[in-house]
């Protein structure tokens, strides 16, 4: 990426049936999925029958009945899938499993706030916003693009409902004084039934896609960078 | 009523909307007020805020693992008690400038040998040889050291809570699968097949 993101971050999200009291700490390290040390260390926010959620180190865990969300902010992010395929497909085969999303985060600073904006008028010009575009004043501060979103539906190298999206707004991180941005990128990947042979589907997907799942995204991202330079007419 | 109606349905994709950009940990950011206001809310029979969702955008499906649109009217009064707020807590990040997947073939007194795999860029990995000071290693992975084992070599920055940029080598040796019953009843079928198929006793 031509720009050095100040955060990044992958997420592995799989919905689903879960019971969210047996992911604790404790027993992830038991099974070997993490180590004792992490374990020891984790912060747990609540483990409850409907919610499960704790920090150990470089993985934050969430679990709700329907919903199971891994997520890292530290590289090497192979870690994390190694992590959630072994526990679905060692530990957890029998969950029935819908899909999953592979989720790649940025937040990269810009030059200026004027860097910023080329990033919101080329992605959302003002032009088609009539008079009205005059009242927005950016230069001034009084608004423009805060979130735009962009999906491919159904790309042709999966299965019915795949879908990638793309979030860009402007980022609540880093930069505050108006030369933050945010991106993210959601990679969605759905089975076909949510049956006792849903985990080994998904997870060997999972497992194939995370890769070139990631270097899409960065060059998703990187191509947003490269707007900040862009010329505006 | 169709005025609260709207109102729950248009938060609860804001809340969708940015969740989706971060990390989904809006999901149990929904406040006690919104659950409770939805509890009670006369919803229309059968709807529910994926429904309405899907009925403005019928040709464009919300990727679920995107939304956060999971809090249906009629899965409400299910929960016993109501999922307690959660805020997340911040940790330091690692952004990686460089990275190589290695494997060991040498472990001396202070170093050891590895073959490294550059994972950095588009272009084919090249191979390169490389000693390195087991210094490098932190002790819980130097317990997973040996020959053959896997590792990730990542130098990249690290941004602290607070926001402090420093650039750092980081060695992580991948743990090794453990055998687990399923991988035996896999192995076993396997061996069944194989001996079936060559018609071997």
């Amino acid at each position: 990426m031509r720009i050095t993101p100040e955060i990044t971050g992958v997420d592995i999200v799989v919905l689903g049936d879960f019971n969210p009291t047996i992911f604790s700490p404790r027993w992830l390290s038991s099974n070997g999925l993490i180590r004792a040390s992490v374990a020891d260390n984790a912060q747990v926010q609540v483990i409850h029958p409907e919610i499960a959620d704790f920090t150990a180190d470089w993985l934050h865990l969430q679990a709700m009945r329907d919903r199971f969300t891994a997520q890292t902010r530290q590289a090497p992010y192979v870690r994390l899938q190694d992590f959630v395929f072994r526990l679905f497909s060692d530990y957890l085969p029998h969950t029935p499993l819908r899909s999953f999303g592979i989720n790649f985060s940025v937040h990269f600073l810009v030059e200026s706030r004027a860097a910023r904006d080329r990033i919101g008028t080329t992605l959302a010009p003002l032009e088609p916003w009539g008079r009205w575009r005059n009242a927005l004043n950016l230069d001034n501060r009084k608004g423009g693009m805060t979130r735009l979103r962009m999906s491919q539906l159904a790309p042709v190298d999966r299965g019915p409902g795949g879908q990638i999206n793309i979030s860009v707004e402007p980022s609540t991180q880093v930069g505050l004084g108006g030369t933050g941005v945010f991106v993210s990128v959601n990679d969605h990947f759905c089975g076909s039934d949510a049956d006792s042979t849903s985990v080994d589907v998904l997870m060997e997907l999972l497992r194939k896609e995370f890769k070139s799942s990631q270097q899409r995204s960065e060059q998703i991202v990187d191509h947003i960078m490269s707007l900040a330079h862009a010329k505006v007419e | 009523m169709k005025n609260l109606d709207d109102t729950i349905v248009r938060s609860a994709d804001e809340d969708s909307e940015r969740s989706s950009s971060t990390t989904d940990l809006k999901s149990i950011e929904v406040d006690q007020h919104r659950i409770n206001a939805l509890r009670t809310a006369p919803l229309r029979a059968g709807s529910s805020l994926v429904t309405n969702r899907l009925r403005r955008h019928p040709d464009a499906p919300v990727s679920a693992t995107q939304t956060q649109i999971k809090f249906k009217p009629s899965n409400i009064p299910t929960y016993s008690i109501l999922p307690p707020r959660v805020s997340r807590i911040r940790t330091p990040t690692l952004h990686p400038i460089q990275e190589w997947e290695g494997r060991v073939t040498e472990i001396r007194d202070n170093e050891f040998d590895a073959i490294l795999l550059d994972l950095t860029g588009d272009v084919a990995p090249d191979r390169e040889i490389a000693t390195i000071l087991l210094e490098e290693v932190g002790a819980e992975d130097r317990r997973l050291m040996q020959i053959g084992a896997i590792f990730r070599w990542v130098i990249g920055y690290e941004r602290s809570v607070g926001g402090t940029r420093r650039r750092v080598s980081q060695i992580v040796f991948l743990d090794p699968p453990e055998l687990t019953d399923r991988d035996l009843k896999k192995g076993r079928e396997w061996a069944a097949w194989l001996r079936e198929s060559w018609d071997v006793e």
